[in-house]
């Protein structure tokens, strides 16, 4: 029977391929027949006529009393522009998912594209470093899993969007990480989360004197290293991880993603970056001509590289 | 009036003996991180100088009219060892080295039955995996010299540095001249 890794506890293959199914409707449905660009093309005729129509009533009105109610026109505007959003965001969201199905499909992946809660409560036990994040809204989604070939051996991976809110008195931000996971052929023998060092961070490590610093003056001022237990029985442990062309790595990663950072497990290496595999898709489904070959050329490029991440850092953990 | 005059001279009196003090700390901690690093490849290259004789022993029985390729590779390695420390001269040694084990890889493949030793083999890993360590180790080490040269050499911190004495290191590289001199040298 055929299973697949993930992190914080193996997926239910069934489930997947079952959501996998409907999405392959969903596409036959949407992009095949065409039925959804003309949905949407009329979305876009109902708000026409709905401003149109909210500005001739007023118009009128004003005519024929003499008194100009802008009522109508305000509805008529407002009840437009909601129906056309919610009609295309619908159709948006389906063909996000649609896009990285084709994706994971190419490269014989698994996609898993509804929100999942429960799967970010077992991330959040797994990883706290990573998951523990926010005080609402917390949820997985756009999950990928399956194997990649390396120098002959082949590592299962698990990557997804973790979204959370923080919500304060006055407002509510979001954001989104995307995380990449690869289990490992063998034991690390340590565990130790790599992080992007700031002002913060740098003046509590002179309290906690837990700082581990690796041979590069440039690593040590872009990351720091946390841990469980004493300096003295992981620092070893880090340095032999954290080697010099792990560092050279890690700082080449630094500089073409920006900000990121890892979790170095028993068994797997988590990295976690900021963003979303694809923020604003190039298809339109009101011209009705089908995916647009950049919006997956964009997700494959963007697993492109996080496998030659991998590879890089498998190929250096001596 | 004198007072507030006083206050004002020891205020920054104060403020300049703590800036001293964290330029200072901060010159030692990087010339450290410096040492650090080049000890990182004085490791490396003693250990890539400890496997030449093994090589030489393995590919001799095979070589035996490529003396000068043998040779070179052992006046390479005695050059290493004798660099102690003088990043000059440990850079043109660990090029000559380099050279003259790519000379010997490249003349071994007219040796079928050598290509096929399990021991040459092994030995040709563990020294192109030393090889690429070193090639990391070199560009960390150079990037830490860059940082601790121009922390030295740059206004206000260079005031330290020449009082406290504090001089810069020399960059691991060397060019072809030197690393034939090395070889000519011997």
């Amino acid at each position: 029977m055929e299973t697949v890794w993930a992190l914080g506890g193996d997926p239910d293959l069934g489930l997947i391929r079952g959501e996998c199914i409907k999405l392959e409707e969903t596409h036959k449905k949407l992009v095949s027949n065409g039925s959804s660009a003309q949905n949407v093309r009329i979305a876009f005729w109902v708000m026409i006529v709905c401003i149109a129509g909210g500005i001739f009533m007023t118009a009128m009105f004003s005519i024929l009393t003499g008194f100009p109610l802008i009522h109508f026109a305000i509805i008529g505007i407002i009840g437009g522009i909601i129906v056309y959003t919610l009609t295309s965001a619908y159709y948006n969201s389906k063909i996000k998912d649609i896009i990285k199905y084709e994706v994971a499909k190419q490269f014989g992946w698994y996609y898993e594209p509804e929100r999942c809660v429960k799967k970010w409560k077992e991330l959040r036990v797994e990883v706290p470093e990573i998951f523990s994040k926010g005080n609402s809204g917390q949820y997985i989604d756009d999950q990928f899993y399956g194997k990649i070939y390396s120098n002959n051996k082949s590592y299962d991976f698990h990557s997804g969007i973790f979204h959370y809110a923080v919500k304060s008195k006055d407002s509510t931000s979001h954001y989104h990480r995307h995380f990449f996971a690869f289990k490992l052929n063998k034991k690390l023998g340590s565990r130790f989360f790599l992080y992007k060092e700031n002002a913060g961070s740098k003046f509590m490590n002179l309290f906690t004197k837990k700082e581990v610093n690796v041979e590069s003056i440039e690593f040590n001022r872009v990351f720091a290293f946390s841990y469980q237990g004493r300096k003295g029985e992981k620092q070893f442990d880090i340095v032999k991880v954290i080697n010099p062309s792990m560092q050279l790595k890690l700082l080449e990663i630094y500089e073409k993603k920006g900000a990121f950072n890892v979790m170095f497990a028993e068994d797997y290496v988590v990295f976690d970056f900021d963003g979303l595999i694809l923020k604003s898709p190039r298809t339109k489904l009101s011209k009705g001509k089908g995916l647009h070959p950049d919006d997956l050329n964009d997700i494959k490029k963007t697993y492109v590289d996080l496998v030659s991440v991998m590879q890089d850092i498998v190929g250096r953990l001596h | 009036m004198v007072m507030q005059v006083l206050v004002f001279f020891v205020f920054v009196f104060l403020a300049l003996c703590v800036w001293v003090f964290v330029v200072y700390n901060r010159l030692v901690s990087l010339r450290n991180e410096v040492e650090n690093s080049w000890s990182g490849i004085d490791v490396q290259l003693k250990k890539r100088a400890d496997l030449v004789p093994n090589l030489v022993s393995a590919v001799k029985g095979y070589m035996k009219h490529e003396k000068e390729v043998l040779e070179n590779v052992t006046r390479a390695r005695a050059a290493i060892l004798l660099s102690k420390g003088n990043v000059k001269q440990a850079a043109a040694a660990d090029g000559a080295l380099d050279k003259a084990l790519k000379s010997i890889f490249a003349v071994a493949e007219n040796y079928p039955k050598l290509q096929a030793s399990e021991n040459f083999l092994s030995l040709q890993n563990e020294l192109s995996r030393i090889e690429d360590d070193i090639a990391s180790m070199r560009r960390i080490y150079n990037d830490n010299v860059r940082v601790f040269n121009t922390k030295v050499e740059t206004i206000p911190t260079n005031i330290i540095a020449n009082l406290l004495n504090f001089k810069g290191f020399e960059y691991f590289t060397a060019t072809e001249q030197e690393k034939k001199n090395i070889e000519l040298d011997f």
